[in-house]
């Protein structure tokens, strides 16, 4: 026990010592900054979901919620291009063509997706102007969805964040009305 | 009509607006500032100018074509016609405070260039330094046209650095493509430019950012997710003759690098494994010497959470002593004892983080050291070793404007053990544009 404590003295000493000199100190302010950077990415939501508690019966999970996170991800990814200055114009329009290809997939799938949580509305037992509202939102979904793949196939990445914003729109407002978002 | 019209001239171009229906191609973002940016930038240069006609409105728009948005983000296009184009780059001005009291002729003024980085009884010659400038400024321009062959690309980038203390113009990238081919002046293969870091200061000394004339072949892989670069590079042998000092060029080289790249695309990021082949030459009393020399690079971009990443950069190998640090180091040794040309061995390892604060405030963290082995006999101010460690945060406060402040802290290790170090300051404000 005490040989492993005059080690670790003897191992924090070489540390200080090393911590003396300039760069050393550099250093260990540096990895100061990155333990506070890693510390404030573990509280940043990123691609992490929360899919939240249904309530009147919805039990499929929200694999649209998913879709949607990393539709907006994506979007922001494409956004942030502008700043690179280490890349070619054709490397950053290839990166673009990768990402709005993987957005137009993802809003395909969204798209299909919808079929399934329409299909959920018989076992919701729902008011019939509640139902109405329930199908409309999902075809407001399917709707936004399509036109969100149609401007991703065709790079139009200047309307790409209107169109991510509308479908979160839609994506809230039946959040809000069924399930405790 | 919803239109905006466009016509080059010779020495001049004439942008005729339609008052404020110019817009109308995105009405959030008009034409006219990219113009007028790189109008400022083009002037600056002695290129051309550009006259901005207000009033073109009460003139008829005879004999000119009508632009509508490019099959591309940031590109137009010529009704009539299938290339699209796009003109951009940005405006940066960079204030510097430095530890060394550099001239304003030396490159390390304004740039992170190792060679100058102040070494032994130099280095404790003190003096606070500053220098503002914006000789960084980027304009670009390109053009996108689909054809049965594929994708014909053309791109031209020039900055304002060719030489310190001066704005005269110099080219960054000038190249065309054509489906899976690439001709031009362009990052040598060797280099994932992914993997490079977000900085202000210049490239770390494990980066390489060399720029040369190539034949490339882009071949694509059964897994979309993959391509492997295959090219042939400008080769220029750099060799210090031992007990000499200074690095020479060597410009009747016979044999082009050979430079392979394979890339591998996902949602995790991307990675990048090359190899190159050099044939390093060097002439002494009309007798040619050679010498083979093969490097190996990894490098990569790994998304971490969100839009945060971690980037890595891993060289090793021979003949890479150019490509790196700003060409402090050179390929290859000639020892004329016994005529032998002998290709230097390099090591560089690079690290940054990028993190997101928010979406509009981001900081990186790069730590970065390279190393080249020289015999014992190498001239005492040759550089073997050097280090930097760069930590920032810019902020945008709207998507085209950059706001930063940058500290850099290098240092470089020369043959005789002595060593120097650079600290600096750096604030910087950059107004990105393009047409759009």
């Amino acid at each position: 026990m005490m040989g492993q404590k005059s080690s670790l003295l003897l191992l924090g000493k070489a540390a200080f010592c090393q911590c003396r000199c300039r760069m050393g100190r550099l250093l260990s302010h540096a990895l100061a900054i990155l333990l506070v950077m890693l510390l404030s990415a573990c509280g940043q939501s990123g691609v992490a979901i929360t899919t939240g508690t249904i309530t009147e019966g919805v039990s499929d999970d929200a694999l649209h919620g998913l879709m949607t996170e990393r539709i907006s991800l994506l979007q922001r990814s494409i956004e942030v291009l502008l700043y690179e200055q280490n890349r070619t114009q054709s490397e950053l329009d290839q990166t673009r063509r990768r990402q709005t290809a993987e957005i137009a997939a993802a809003a395909i799938e969204l798209r299909d997706s919808v079929a399934q949580v329409a299909a959920l509305e018989p076992r919701l037992r729902l008011s019939p102007a509640s139902s109405a509202t329930f199908i409309s939102l999902a075809r407001q979904l399917h709707n936004d969805s399509e036109a969100l793949a149609e401007l991703a196939n065709g790079m139009r990445v200047g309307s790409l964040e209107d169109a991510v914003l509308q479908l979160q729109t839609s994506c809230d407002s039946c959040h809000s009305l069924y399930r405790n978002d | 009509m919803q239109s905006c019209n466009y016509r080059p001239a010779a020495t001049a171009v004439i942008v005729s607006i339609e008052t404020t229906r110019v817009c109308a191609l995105n009405p959030q973002r008009s034409v006219l500032k990219p113009l007028f940016a790189s109008s400022l930038l083009l002037a600056c240069m002695g290129l051309q100018t550009f006259e901005v006609n207000a009033a073109a409105e009460e003139k008829p728009a005879d004999g000119l074509q009508v632009l509508t948005p490019g099959k591309l983000p940031g590109t137009l296009r010529f009704r009539e016609s299938n290339t699209s184009f796009g003109l951009g780059g940005y405006l940066e001005a960079h204030l510097g405070v430095s530890d060394s009291p550099f001239e304003t002729s030396q490159t390390g003024s304004d740039s992170l260039f190792y060679p100058q980085i102040p070494v032994g009884q130099q280095a404790s010659a003190s003096g606070n330094k500053v220098n503002l400038h914006g000789r960084h400024s980027r304009l670009w321009f390109k053009t996108y046209t689909p054809t049965d062959l594929g994708e014909l690309n053309l791109f031209l980038e020039y900055d304002l650095s060719m030489r310190p203390g001066s704005y005269a113009p110099r080219q960054r990238h000038a190249y065309v493509s054509l489906g899976q081919v690439l001709i031009g002046q362009t990052y040598t293969t060797f280099t994932n430019s992914a993997a490079q870091p977000d900085t202000d200061s210049g490239l770390p000394p494990a980066g390489s950012a060399k720029r040369h004339n190539q034949l490339r072949w882009t071949l694509p892989l059964s897994d979309p997710d993959m391509n492997l670069m295959i090219a042939v590079e400008q080769p220029d042998s750099r060799v210090n003759r031992i007990s000499q000092s200074d690095i020479q060029t060597y410009d009747d080289d016979h044999d082009p690098n050979l430079a392979v790249r394979l890339n591998r695309f996902g949602r995790w990021g991307e990675l990048s494994l090359s190899a190159m082949t050099r044939s390093l030459r060097w002439l002494d009393n009309g007798q040619q010497l050679r010498t083979r020399a093969n490097a190996y690079g990894l490098s990569g971009r790994v998304i971490t959470t969100g839009l945060n990443n971690l980037r890595f950069v891993l060289n090793g190998g021979f003949g890479l002593g150019s490509f790196l640090t700003s060409g402090s180091y050179p390929d290859a040794l000639y020892r004329a004892v016994d005529r032998t040309l002998e290709s230097s061995r390099v090591l560089s390892a690079e690290i940054s983080y990028q993190h997101y604060w928010n979406p509009r405030l981001r900081s990186n963290l790069v730590l970065s050291e390279s190393r080249v082995r020289l015999p014992e006999q190498a001239d005492a101010r040759l550089t073997n070793r050097a280090r930097a460690l760069q930590v920032n945060l810019l902020f945008n406060p709207q998507s085209d404007l950059t706001l930063g402040v940058e500290y850099l802290y290098a240092s470089r290790r020369v043959q005789d053990a002595s060593d120097g170090a650079l600290s600096r300051l750096m604030f910087t404000v950059r107004y990105t544009f393009q047409t759009d």
